[in-house]
């Protein structure tokens, strides 16, 4: 896609930060095709990675022409996602527990763009919304049942909860140049405010569905998005198998 | 406790083409049916709307009901006498 404004190095890094939120969360939930515990679950958390996954190539194509190789073969130390969407989460209970928090984050994020002052971050932003809508409702839906199942399905999901909700503050962690995107209108909300938006409706949400959580509300690590995650490396070699077959094949 | 049941999914494309069974699926009610029907069975835009049945509350004959009407051949009609007699009007014959 061709940006009409060039984009300064600060507001690229913000971009990117959300791009790459979205490619770790869309690869993730992709790993469990084939494997979840319920057919209809293996389809549906695939077409929600599949989304994920459009809405990271829509904002990396903002930043590269080559999205693929920008995408997969970054050093990682040049990756900006942060370390609650990197780690690999092979229990069912923590992937819905991550997917249904980062969904609230991420629609906070969409409406913070739906008046950017770029334009083409603008349209994504409005496209994205139309299928968060129903993200949010897929995994508040699948929650609310989960928990009014068994004694013990709602103990393991508490567990999930009280562990990732402390670790789902990454996301607002800013990147530096996060205060030129909020200077030049690009995004219309700094991290630290959507952060309470976020836990206001993490919080309604849970008072929702009668849920009591220990949870001491902490603020955004520092510097989050410039760590990589022990175990990134082999996620990001898992997710270039294919292409390492032929580095050089078109596809 | 939540229970799974099984729904039948029926979708109906764009302009007046009829609802057409597309398959089945488990889910816990209604609203969770429809959440589930949309991602299994029209993740490509394959229908404009969707039904979603809980099998349970469909009523199913069985075969005593529909035997007897296998071997009626007097209320199958494939036209041609109607064609023939149409024919002799024409020639006047």
């Amino acid at each position: 896609m061709t940006v009409s404004t060039a984009l300064s190095d600060g507001v690229q890094e913000y971009l990117l930060a959300f791009a790459d939120d979205e490619h770790m969360m869309g690869s993730h939930l992709a790993w469990w095709i084939g494997v979840a515990p319920f057919l209809e679950e293996d389809l549906s958390l695939c077409s929600i990675a599949q989304d994920e996954l459009g809405h990271a190539i829509a904002l990396y194509q903002l930043l590269t022409d080559n999205v693929d190789h920008f995408a997969l073969r970054r050093d990682a130390n040049e990756y900006r996602s942060c370390s609650f969407v990197e780690v690999a989460m092979p229990k069912w209970e923590d992937t819905l527990v991550r997917h249904w928090l980062y969904d609230i984050a991420e629609h906070i994020r969409w409406n913070a763009l739906v008046d950017s002052s770029i334009p083409e971050v603008a349209v994504i932003a409005q496209r994205a919304l139309t299928e968060e809508a129903f993200h949010r409702s897929h995994s508040t839906l699948l929650l609310q049942r989960s928990l009014s199942g068994s004694a013990d399905a709602k103990s393991r999901l508490v567990v999930a909860m009280e562990m990732l909700l402390p670790q789902s503050m990454a996301i607002w962690s800013p990147v530096a140049g996060e205060a030129e995107a909020v200077v030049q209108g690009v995004v219309t909300q700094a991290s630290a405010e959507a952060a309470l938006a976020y836990v206001d409706a993490v919080k309604a949400d849970l008072a929702g569905w009668g849920v009591d959580v220990n949870w001491n509300v902490d603020e955004a690590p520092e510097g989050d998005r410039l760590l990589r995650t022990e175990g990134f490396n082999e996620f990001q070699a898992s997710l270039n198998l294919v292409l390492d077959l032929d580095p050089n094949a078109e596809w | 406790m939540t229970v799974s049941h099984t729904y039948e999914v029926f979708l109906k494309a764009d302009g007046k083409g009829e609802f057409r069974h597309v398959g089945a699926l488990g889910a816990a009610d209604n609203e969770m049916a429809l959440m589930l029907a949309r991602e299994c069975y029209c993740r490509r835009g394959e229908g404009e709307q969707i039904w979603v049945v809980r099998r349970d509350d469909i009523a199913v004959s069985d075969s005593t009901v529909t035997e007897p009407n296998r071997h009626k051949p007097h209320r199958h009609n494939d036209g041609k006498r109607v064609a023939e007699h149409r024919r002799e009007l024409r020639d006047g014959s």
